[in-house]
């Protein structure tokens, strides 16, 4: 029998190991996924990973089951993803875009048409490299209400701020993106324009 | 009421994600309708937002070993650990759920509460490390003191060729086998040599044991092999045996070399650990800048 979400929480807070192993199936790419997008670094997001799915486990005794357990995941990565950006940044370690390098790693499917790979390709690695100039604070709101497609409340709690600060982060974080993606936008900008801004000049 | 242009573009982001008033949004409509300029920062918004999904991150790798790797790690936690995680099982509660200044008065409350325990235990430990009590009149030779690069190890070598050092030497050992006793994590390491010690010229301060032109001592582990100050090719190693220094055993010229090692103590013994290196250089220097001086040898620093 299939065992629910809110079973599962149960037997894992009874010491059910194998209700860990289902949780962590079920969550670990959108955990993996997450950090990935909030640190921007392999090794970060593989330790956020590892962290998250483990204070999970130490800490499920005090999970009330009346939010949601997502929620409750989403706000454990997000903290530990933050901390980690800052504990390098603290560090003075370069925080170099893993994202960005990976898709440019990509191989072209042979199968599809070159041409249009290749602007896929040159399309995603804007992209990625647009949303990682973001600050750490405007990126994680884009990321966790434009790609987990998150509510603003949720963020809000998620972030442990009101909703007005996230509305208002938001805002500023899609103007920036605006002015980065103009050259697919269809508005008329010089797209070397948008790579200076890229550059942060 | 008409918008201006500034109105309307900093109200975008709400109106994209349905987020204001039937009035606001009717004004952000009406100015819409006629401003090509704010149009365009509209469209330009949505396309942004098709735009994400082109948004790369990259696959989570060895998916099949994030559990094992998980469990690994719970079972490769320390005993004790589990005996935390059922205290805080007992203590865990909804902080979240009490009025804030409540929240944040237990908050003070304990920390102040923590504060006092703390105090009240370090007193304590304070007259529980006061070990031993003696003076000395004068210490010649040649003191070489370290600076503890980690605070893990410290070292002490110095000329045993005069009695005022060798008493030296024998109450530093005994306070340190005390402190061991009180610490229980302190390996006091000790080695005395039979060989000569060098007829040195030291400058003050600080003196390399290990290296001849470096300012920084090198620190020596267990199972180093350090030359000897005199130049010689012979090597003494360091190591983990608690020897006691018998007025017997030692030589006319004979050197003695400390060394203090600890493993991974508990945290409520490591400030007092930490700063057992501190106390003993404080013991040293002004044996070396007084000779004469009576100094009193203990722990009570701790």
């Amino acid at each position: 029998m299939e065992r629910t979400e809110t079973i599962l929480v149960s037997d894992l807070q009874a010491g059910d190991m194998t209700a860990l192993a289902i949780l962590v199936d079920q969550y670990q790419h959108l955990v993996y996924r997450l950090a990935m997008q909030i640190t921007k670094n392999l090794d970060d997001a593989n330790d956020v990973l590892q962290d998250t799915f483990l204070k999970v486990y130490d800490s499920i005794h005090s999970f009330r089951q009346d939010s949601a357990f997502e929620t409750w995941l989403y706000r454990i990565v997000v903290n530990l993803s933050i901390d980690a950006v800052n504990r390098r940044s603290r560090r003075r370690e370069s925080l170099f875009s893993t994202v960005g390098e990976t898709a440019i790693q990509q191989e072209i499917d042979p199968r599809q048409d070159p041409t249009r790979e290749a602007e896929k390709k040159e399309l995603q690695e804007w992209v990625t490299q647009a949303v990682n100039s973001l600050s750490l604070n405007h990126r994680t709101v884009v990321i966790l209400h434009e790609l987990q497609g998150l509510s603003h409340p949720q963020i809000a709690d998620i972030l442990g701020c009101s909703e007005g600060t996230v509305r208002s982060r938001l805002h500023y974080a899609r103007k920036k993106l605006r002015i980065l993606l103009r050259p697919y936008t269809g508005v008329a900008c010089h797209p070397g324009t948008a790579k200076s801004l890229l550059k942060g000049e | 009421m008409s918008l201006s242009c500034k109105q309307v573009q900093r109200r975008l982001s709400d109106y994209n994600d349905n987020l204001l008033t039937e009035g606001q949004r009717t004004m952000v409509d009406c100015h819409l309708g006629g401003c090509n300029f704010c149009r365009y920062a509209l469209e330009s918004l949505v396309k942004v937002q098709d735009l994400l999904q082109y948004y790369h991150s990259p696959p989570l790798p060895n998916q099949d070993q994030v559990f094992t790797n998980l469990q690994q790690r719970i079972e490769n936690r320390p005993a004790d650990f589990h005996w935390w995680r059922r205290l805080g099982r007992v203590f865990s509660f909804e902080w979240k759920l009490l009025p804030p200044l409540t929240r944040y008065s237990s908050g003070l409350l304990i920390f102040l509460f923590s504060m006092a325990i703390f105090k009240i235990s370090l007193t304590d430990s304070t007259s529980d490390l006061t070990v031993s009590s003696s003076s000395l009149n004068q210490v010649s030779g040649n003191l070489a003191l370290s600076d503890p690069p980690d605070n893990s190890r410290s070292l002490f070598a110095f000329d045993l060729s005069t009695e005022d050092n060798q008493r030296f030497d024998r109450l530093i050992f005994a306070t340190s086998q005390a402190a061991q006793q009180q610490l229980g994590d302190l390996a006091v390491t000790s080695q005395v040599l039979d060989s000569p010690a060098v007829p040195v010229n030291q400058p003050e301060g600080v003196r390399p044991l290990v290296g001849e032109d470096s300012n920084e001592i090198d620190f020596l582990k267990v199972g180093d092999e350090v030359p000897l100050l005199d130049g010689s090719e012979d090597l003494m190693v360091v190591t983990t045996a608690k020897s006691t220094v018998e007025p017997a055993g030692i030589g006319a010229n004979t050197s003695s070399l400390f060394a203090f090692s600890y493993s991974a103590p508990p945290q409520s013994r490591l400030a007092r650990i930490n700063r057992l290196p501190e106390v003993f250089r404080e013991m040293v220097v002004p044996l070396k800048q007084d000779p004469r001086r009576d100094t009193n040898l203990s722990l009570s620093g701790l």
